[in-house]
């Protein structure tokens, strides 16, 4: 079942915000590596991946060599700015305590030769959030019916006539 | 800061009060001022709680400078909780006012014979001890409320709540903080308990008519404090993540990496992370009318606090940090923010650590006096505490006592004290930090502060999963330099990632006392508290069995990533070897 298409105009709504905290699906090409999902598939700056997407886990696995990370059909990327604390220095990619964690860290794979378009679900935290969220909803992003309208109830959000008419089954494409 | 306030509780007629000059405590601040008179004074198999034992309170040795992020006060005793010597540090503003009033210590001694509650009070015309039986079995908010009338809106405060009255072992000291509401804390170990066995409810410090402590070297301590600040504000955690959203930021990364203990350390994640995050808990407080940026003293950069008002637009806590809501929340198993912001209320107004009684909480669910996810049972459960009652005496004396009364096996503690919340079998790191801790498990007992900068011990390659055990000793290390400082800890994440805001530091320093230490001085500084505190613990008793994490840790996988603590006795044991 093709997706219900939701058109927004702007990113700024905390009802995105916290969509795009719990974790939202987004086509992408599925095998490829998550440096080259965000910068090829949702056209994210190399500069901002570099500098400002600190700590990344990949099915709860915290990356440290994301050039030769797989995000696979199905997989949960999430990424965050640089955190503090002690444990949050030891979850940063690459960085000097990365020992700390060894036993969780995801290990690199070799490249697929293939790709397939595929979906994967895709979180975004804090400083992050924000400033991703217009990449994201251009690319688009596909929430299911049920919890967009939940979502919507929670925060007290409007979200117009066309959801009224969602069933349980039925997502939603939400793009800019 | 020349001079030491001695206080004997516990002479016939009055308690003594002396001021003496620094002695062989001079150049000492902080945590290396508490370590070293509970070292030196306090025989180590003293009772907590009796005469013998000794509460040292200590301004960093930056603190009452213009220099930024100095506003850290420590207070040191041997531990009720623990048993082992405790430094446990608080922002707010005592760390500045006592600093500029010129004490760099405040040594409480002895014990009273009678059961009177005293307070004192310090400003620029010297000191006074007084009676106050009035104030007797009163919590923070009221007290600090009713010593605002009595002296002024311009005091800040150090005193107890009836958690510390009844010399329980989660019992905190409180200090006020900008708006005069006691909301910081000196919170682990039970040093509250050790103020309450001194008789002493209240310390009010008004340094109205006190100069800013004046450096040697003005023009390069300014030049050298520009340069740090400048550091902290372009760094994206001190300048960007910690002002957005606090330390309840890690809420979210914690629970995705799998190492965010939920429901009493049985599993790795939780399904309600994202409600009480540091982003919803920012959008919260904004809706509210409260603040998500705040800081808790004068002369704090990074603001990483907050103010938290009710559902009516009412104060009613600050913003609550991450442990706090970590230990009132996910480790209960609670994803209401308003329960853990009450829960914080109710801790800082007794008077209680708020991971120790979260630890608590969450010890007794397990054991089946509360179900996990029951937020109105937690609230009570705290509540008992506040009342007094037997119950609440044992929840107030800490998790390990409340785990042995409930008889559960799942107790997480290392030598009495409460794990912070992040699973070591996902970190083990942290880990091998909560085990060998001079504190017992304690996250702040080894920061992030640059080892591969302060090369203690040597370079540490970070991909080698022994190198755990080095990375450990090093962060122990400068850690316990940085708790002499007086130097907020979250100075440590622009530390380690830019060398000139480390060196920026050390020049403040140099300018301020007219010395030349380098990096490696620094070093040997927290070398040797940490020296001198492992001699205490030796002699009260511990050794290296006493270094370990619960058996738990090593027999129970927690998911998602099904792992176990790994790091063997062995290496454990080479912590302390340099």
């Amino acid at each position: 079942m093709e997706p219900f298409v939701l058109t927004l105009e702007s990113t700024d709504s905390p009802f995105i915000f916290s969509l795009l905290q719990e974790g939202v699906t987004v086509r992408v090409r599925a095998g490829c590596s998550v440096k080259d999902i965000l910068c090829n598939d949702l056209h994210i700056a190399p500069e901002y991946v570099e500098e400002r997407i600190k700590t990344v886990f990949l099915n709860n696995r915290p990356v440290d060599d994301y050039e030769n990370a797989l995000v696979r059909e199905g997989d949960r990327l999430a990424l965050s700015a640089a955190m503090p604390g002690l444990v949050g220095a030891t979850l940063r990619r690459g960085g000097v305590l990365s020992a700390f964690r060894s036993s969780i860290t995801h290990l690199s794979e070799e490249q697929c030769e293939s790709f397939a378009q595929g979906e994967v679900t895709i979180k975004l935290f804090n400083l992050l959030v924000r400033e991703m969220a217009a990449p994201l909803l251009t690319h688009g992003i596909i929430v299911e019916g049920e919890r967009l309208c939940r979502m919507a109830s929670d925060l007290n959000i409007d979200t117009g006539e066309p959801l009224d008419a969602l069933g349980p089954d039925h997502r939603v494409l939400i793009r800019l | 800061m020349d001079k030491i306030l001695r206080i004997n509780m516990g002479p016939d007629g009055a308690p003594s009060v002396k001021e003496e000059g620094l002695g062989d405590y001079a150049g000492l601040g902080g945590r290396g001022m508490t370590s070293s008179v509970i070292g030196k004074e306090v025989p180590a198999d003293s009772h907590p709680l009796g005469a013998e034992n000794k509460l040292v309170i200590s301004p960093g040795l930056l603190s009452g400078t213009a220099a930024a992020m100095s506003g850290r006060i420590s207070v040191g005793c041997k531990s009720p909780l623990t048993g082992t010597i405790k430094e446990s540090n608080a922002g707010g503003q005592a760390a500045q006012v006592m600093a500029r009033l010129g004490y760099a210590a405040i040594i409480l001694e002895g014990k009273p014979k009678a059961d009177t509650l005293y307070k004192l009070i310090i400003n620029k015309d010297g000191v006074k001890l007084e009676e106050d039986n009035s104030l007797k079995l009163l919590n923070n908010y009221e007290l600090v409320d009713k010593l605002k009338e009595a002296y002024g809106e311009k005091i800040t405060c150090m005193t107890i709540g009836s958690a510390g009255e009844r010399k329980l072992g989660s019992a905190t000291i409180a200090v006020t903080d900008m708006e005069v509401r006691p909301t910081r804390h000196c919170g682990r170990g039970g040093t509250g308990a050790v103020m309450g066995a001194k008789g002493l409810k209240a310390i009010i410090f008004d340094d109205s008519g006190m100069k800013m402590r004046a450096p040697k070297d003005p023009e390069a301590f300014k030049a050298a404090n520009k340069r740090f600040v400048e550091g902290l504000r372009k760094h994206p955690v001190t300048g960007e993540g910690l002002p957005a959203y606090g330390t309840n930021v890690l809420t979210n990364v914690l629970s995705e990496a799998g190492g965010y203990p939920t429901n009493n350390f049985s599993k790795g994640t939780f399904e309600g992370a994202s409600k009480i995050s540091g982003e919803a808990q920012a959008e919260l407080e904004t809706q509210r009318g409260g603040s998500a940026t705040h800081g808790c003293h004068r002369g704090c950069i990074i603001r990483c606090s907050g103010t938290f008002n009710d559902k009516n637009g009412r104060f009613l806590t600050k913003q609550p940090e991450y442990e706090t809501v970590w230990a009132h929340g996910g480790n209960c198993g609670i994803d209401d923010l308003d329960a853990i912001a009450m829960m914080d209320r109710l801790d800082d107004d007794y008077g209680l650590d708020t991971i120790e009684m979260g630890a608590s909480v969450a010890v007794a669910m397990d054991a089946g006096i509360a179900k996990f996810g029951d937020a109105e049972a937690a609230i009570n459960l705290v509540k008992e505490v506040g009342k007094g009652t037997e119950l609440g005496r044992i929840l107030g004396s800490g998790a390990a006592v409340t785990g042995r009364v409930f008889g559960v096996e799942r107790i997480p503690v290392v030598k009495g004290q409460a794990m912070p919340a992040y699973d070591p079998r996902a970190v083990q790191g942290i880990g091998v930090t909560y085990a060998t801790s001079t504190m017992g498990a304690d996250h702040t007992a080894g920061y992030a502060v640059a080892t591969n900068i302060l090369k203690v011990g040597g370079d540490v390659d970070p991909l080698k999963p022994e190198g755990q055990v080095e990375l450990s000793r090093n962060l122990q290390v400068a850690t316990a330099a940085v708790d002499a400082t007086g130097m907020c800890l979250f100075i440590a994440f622009a530390v380690l990632d830019q060398p000139d805001t480390f060196q920026a530091l050390i020049d403040m320093l140099n300018a301020f006392y007219g010395l030349e230490m380098t990096a490696d001085d620094v070093s040997e500084l927290g070398k040797k508290i940490l020296k001198e505190e492992r001699e205490f613990n030796k002699r009260a008793g511990f050794t290296a069995e006493h270094d370990r994490l619960p058996r738990f840790f090593i027999t129970e996988p927690v998911a998602p990533h099904n792992v176990t603590f790994q790091v063997s006795d062995k290496e454990l044991d080479n912590l302390f070897n340099w």
